[in-house]
């Protein structure tokens, strides 16, 4: 007959936890806290962000980088891609968000995205 | 890599919360484990006073780019687009990111992050942009390590910081795997089988 040890009954611990335990944020959690990673409540996300951009930290209106480092210019095959899926995403704008087809939006964010 | 993007406007998923569209990573059911990056598309609206970018719009991204930061421990960049199909703003959130680098932190602790909100362009400049940035293993969810026996990744159901627990589909049937999300811990899950073994 097997007799478990005090580490045993750790482990059973360890398993069941890993099992039933409820994500709380903050529970596990390494990623630091500070006033941008606060978790938010839907209510206040518009104080949230007026907060957290206005965090000494933060970059408000930055130029998008022309190019990244590291990463290569795109192929002419790829330009033209990324130049047809954006028009045909451009089509897909409408004025009221209930109405938007997204269907055939993620369908063209998938071929944009497809590597 | 599989890459899916997914729509996700009816689904809540990331806390109850239901970003319009995610780039997932890994498996085509939409987790917040594996998310890479979100997508929110708004009405252009019929007049003048309609903005893309106002403090609720950015609010909602900064909160679903918050709800993925605490699920993905090891990841430093997170990104959201906000657009809406003519105009776009890319939001960038990075976490570790050690103090002293800067002179301007205000956290409590070793470590801070930052947030980026990037001016509106066209979204063609934004898509490119967004693309280039998940180009970077710093920006996408980390890929656990879980056995080849295991199966087809369905969803990843949590992790902790010494575990990770999957549902993966094997010849048809759902089975719960569990791993490590560093080697590091892989001796206590091996020590979890052999106890498991023996029960």
């Amino acid at each position: 007959m097997y007799t478990k040890t005090g580490n045993d009954i750790k482990t059973l611990q360890t398993i069941a936890e890993a099992i039933h335990d409820p994500m709380v944020p903050g529970h596990f959690l390494q990623v630091p806290y500070n006033r941008t990673t606060r978790h938010l409540g839907s209510t206040s996300r518009a104080k949230a962000w007026t907060r957290a951009i206005g965090d000494p930290n933060s970059t408000i209106d930055s130029d998008p980088p022309s190019r990244v480092p590291g990463v290569q210019s795109s192929s002419p095959s790829r330009t033209e891609l990324e130049m047809r899926v954006s028009e045909d995403l451009m089509h897909q704008a409408c004025t009221e968000e209930i109405n938007m087809d997204y269907i055939n939006v993620v369908r063209l964010l998938q071929e944009y995205f497809d590597e | 890599m599989a890459t899916y993007i997914i729509d996700t406007h009816r689904v809540r998923l990331h806390n109850d919360r239901a970003p319009d569209i995610v780039k997932q990573h890994y498996t085509n059911s939409p987790d917040k484990f594996n998310t890479a990056a979100i997508i929110d598309v708004k009405g252009f609206g019929n007049s003048a006073n309609n903005k893309l970018g106002t403090s609720e719009n950015f609010g909602q991204i900064l909160d679903y780019l918050t709800i993925l930061a605490n699920a993905q421990d090891g990841r430093k960049v997170f990104l959201g687009l906000l657009t809406n199909l003519k105009d776009a703003y890319v939001l960038k959130c990075s976490t570790g990111i050690l103090k002293g680098h800067s002179r301007r932190t205000s956290a409590r602790g070793a470590h801070t992050s930052k947030l980026w909100q990037y001016r509106t362009v066209p979204l063609s400049v934004a898509l490119k942009h967004l693309y280039m940035k998940l180009t970077s293993a710093e920006a996408n969810p980390v890929e656990y390590c879980f056995s080849d026996e295991a199966g087809s990744l369905v969803c990843v159901l949590l992790r902790n910081s010494s575990s990770v627990v999957a549902v993966f589909c094997r010849e048809e049937a759902k089975v719960i795997v569990k791993t490590a999300p560093m080697p590091l811990w892989m001796p206590g899950i091996e020590k979890e089988i052999n106890l498991l073994k023996s029960l």
